[in-house]
């Protein structure tokens, strides 16, 4: 079952590898990514970084909702990350039972959100989608930081 | 309880605290403080700080010190607090090292996680090249 989904540009690294499967007890990191699955060089860079004891998947994004979706995932504790909030709000959207979408970065050349977050006006309507069907979505690059609720930034944004 | 010292020559050790607290965040290093040694610091002056932090520990604390690395004089000068106090030091320290330190809970004996530790720093490194040139993807799913 799904235990957390996190949107990160950088998908597994420090702070996920180290801090958040720990504090989610996941045993397994599900990156979920169209390109990535093409990249092998990058899949095993990023396979480096998972802990050990931890087991991994890399899925398309259509790929990875059915194997959340479906029977064999539900034997594992998984934290499902995204490296963009389109991909998030497909994978929020399409997979019952997320209660909140965290934050740990998305560094891009697109208007100022806050630190560590820039998102252009595509970004900013995935995310209110997120928001609108009842999902949280907030920073929180570590578990032991405070959720920053980024609900009244996002509907300034896209305001503006 | 336990307490952390990381030891180091110049700014290594206090830099690599504030590496460590950008990963896990501050409050899990609560218990962690730094002392790095300048070329100009006598002996003396390096006893009198390490005294003084040790004052500041209960005498009952169990000390593990990470330190730069072996042979180093910050090394050999803590090695001689060794049985004066329940000091335990592991060389060659990295940052897995100091995070898998901040993660670990009262349980374990300081014997054990120092060897934990030595474990860790060992198993973090490695040459990326043979990794990546032998392909291999256990564990995937």
């Amino acid at each position: 079952m799904i235990k957390a989904l996190h949107l990160d540009d950088r998908l597994i690294h420090g702070q996920v590898a180290i801090s958040w499967t720990r504090y989610l007890d996941a045993n397994v990191l599900l990156v979920i990514n169209d390109r990535i699955v093409e990249d092998k060089t990058r899949r095993m860079a990023l396979k480096m970084a998972v802990p050990p004891a931890v087991k991994y998947g890399f899925r398309t994004v259509e790929e990875g909702i059915r194997f959340l979706n479906g029977s064999e995932s539900q034997k594992y504790q998984i934290m499902a990350l995204v490296d963009n909030p389109l991909d998030a709000a497909r994978v929020c959207l399409e997979v019952p039972g997320i209660s909140r979408l965290t934050i740990g970065g998305v560094r891009k050349n697109a208007p100022y959100i806050m630190d560590n977050l820039n998102l252009d006006a595509e970004d900013v309507k995935a995310l209110l989608r997120v928001v609108n069907a009842g999902i949280a979505v907030g920073m929180l690059p570590t578990p032991s930081d405070k959720f920053v609720n980024l609900e009244s930034l996002l509907r300034k944004a896209a305001q503006s | 309880m336990k307490r952390f010292l990381l030891a180091s020559h110049g700014p290594l050790a206090g830099a690599m605290l504030e590496s460590a607290a950008l990963i896990v965040g501050k409050s899990l290093l609560a218990s962690f403080s730094a002392i790095g040694v300048a070329m100009e610091d006598s002996t003396e002056k390096i006893h009198g700080e390490i005294e003084r932090m040790f004052a500041d520990f209960g005498e009952e604390d169990e000390i593990i010190a990470l330190t730069d690395c072996c042979g180093g004089n910050i090394t050999n000068i803590l090695t001689e607090y060794v049985g004066i106090r329940n000091l335990h030091i592991v060389t060659g320290m990295n940052l897995g090292m100091v995070l898998e330190a901040g993660f670990s809970d009262g349980e374990a004996s300081a014997e054990e996680l120092a060897g934990r530790l030595r474990l860790m720093g060992q198993e973090g490194i490695r040459y990326v090249n043979a990794e990546l040139d032998s392909g291999r993807m256990e564990d995937e799913i």
